[in-house]
């Protein structure tokens, strides 16, 4: 008998449900945050074999994909003619379409920000039936500047509402000292914020601004049921282990430095759909 | 860059008192580990430089330093919203304090665009600042990190 897992030993568990903070001030710069209370994961399984079996190299990991994001800003001057502006992060060109894997190091496979924890790779000495386990945290967050500098009228344009959607998928997966990857169970979760902006003193943006969280599911995290086996999900199936997927931060940092921007002299509606 | 802040050394000559020198001998720009995690001082023993404001970070693993995959910490002694530059002077003589690290991976310093973030293990670990022409690398000496508690990760600043 080759090495192979212990039916019904796969598991994930929720350790710590996620929540999102109310969209804050930051105070260390000029940024309006939007953070949360992080979703701790931990998923387990056994392996076992034949006396005599090596189960050096079997590892038992996580892959996070991240297969929705929702992030824009709109920006608004003090008066009408001061103009308003638009900024898209999650449209082409700014973000590509398509899902990432959302890893410290580009190019990982596995979920690699709680070393140590974060995978079991078993060992020529290690005794069969052996108990794996996987494990981390992940608080995503947004950051946005609190003015900018309107383009088609010279004046300064302040945070009037943003708004971001990550939709992530968590997938416990046991790959084989040969690379072939089972995927064993998977979590969807995701975080929502938005907000209206104003500031209180347009020449002090330091002092308290006013924040609405907007209603509905406008605020809020949640995280599906455990599902069982690999993922069939077409927005993302494709990409779960794929060499060429794109990593998730760099992904974001550089729609965020080069965001799709519209601007108008007056205070107009964008698209938030463009 | 403007907001780079150099010190006078009347001024660093108060901080030291409160900071650890930890670089090693014969450096041109020594990295001062402060008591307090994350706050680091540079202090340029030599003539003026030009240094790469990429602040890399180092941990010991197996008697070895192992280069830890921590980003957005660069030599800003202010959060803004311009860029970091590629490079900061350091004049002679002059010393500069970062916004401190936060012992993360990616939200590291100021607030960032994050999706999988987290703080660094506990371990033993350095700073290395590097010349803006690479031909030089500074590092401080090894400081200790404790554990972070997963709900320290992203908590409301204001």
């Amino acid at each position: 008998m080759a090495i192979s897992l212990v039916p019904g030993t796969a598991s994930i568990k929720i350790v710590l449900h996620p929540s999102v903070n109310r969209p804050a001030l930051d105070a260390a710069g000029p940024f309006m945050d939007f953070s949360c209370r992080p979703i701790s994961i931990e998923g387990a399984c056994k392996i076992t074999g034949d006396k005599g079996d090596n189960p050096a190299g079997w590892t038992l990991g996580l892959i996070q994909l991240k297969f929705v994001d929702t992030d824009w800003a709109y920006y608004r001057g003090k008066s009408n003619l001061d103009g308003s502006s638009f900024l898209q992060y999650s449209r082409p060109p700014a973000l590509p379409t398509g899902g990432c894997r959302d890893t410290i190091n580009a190019g990982a496979i596995f979920v690699d920000n709680n070393p140590g924890l974060d995978r079991t790779v078993a060992a020529a000495t290690s005794l069969l039936p052996l108990a794996m386990s996987a494990a981390f945290s992940d608080a995503p967050s947004r950051s946005f500047y609190l003015s900018r500098k309107n383009g088609l009228t010279g004046k300064d344009n302040f945070l009037r509402e943003a708004q971001t959607e990550l939709h992530f998928c968590t997938v416990l997966s046991l790959r084989s000292p040969a690379g072939i990857f089972q995927h064993l169970k998977s979590v969807y979760w995701n975080v929502h914020w938005q907000a209206t902006f104003e500031p209180s003193n347009f020449a002090n943006l330091a002092a308290p601004w006013s924040i609405v969280t907007t209603g509905g599911l406008g605020n809020m995290a949640h995280v599906s049921q455990i599902i069982d086996g690999p993922p069939i999900d077409k927005r993302f199936a494709g990409i779960v282990t794929a060499p060429g997927t794109p990593n998730c931060n760099l992904m974001t940092q550089s729609s965020y430095n080069n965001p799709n921007v519209k601007e108008s002299k007056v205070w107009a509606n964008f698209d938030i759909t463009q | 860059m403007g907001k780079l802040r150099h010190h006078a050394i009347a001024v660093l000559a108060c901080a030291a008192v409160a900071l650890s020198t930890v670089a090693a001998a014969g450096q041109v720009v020594e990295i001062e580990v402060s008591k307090t995690f994350g706050e680091i001082q540079l202090v340029n023993r030599g003539a003026a430089i030009q240094l790469s404001s990429e602040v890399k970070v180092e941990q010991m693993v197996d008697g070895k330093w192992q280069q830890t995959p921590v980003a957005n910490l660069y030599l800003i002694s202010s959060c803004t919203q311009s860029p970091a530059p590629a490079c900061v002077l350091l004049a002679a003589n002059a010393s500069l304090r970062p916004v401190p690290w936060r012992g993360n991976y990616c939200s590291s310093q100021c607030m960032a665009n994050c999706n999988l973030d987290g703080p660094v293990p506990p371990g033993t670990y350095r700073y290395v600042v590097t010349s803006c022409d690479r031909k030089r690398r500074f590092y401080s000496a090894a400081f200790e990190k404790k554990a972070q508690a997963a709900q320290d990760l992203s908590l409301p600043r204001k």
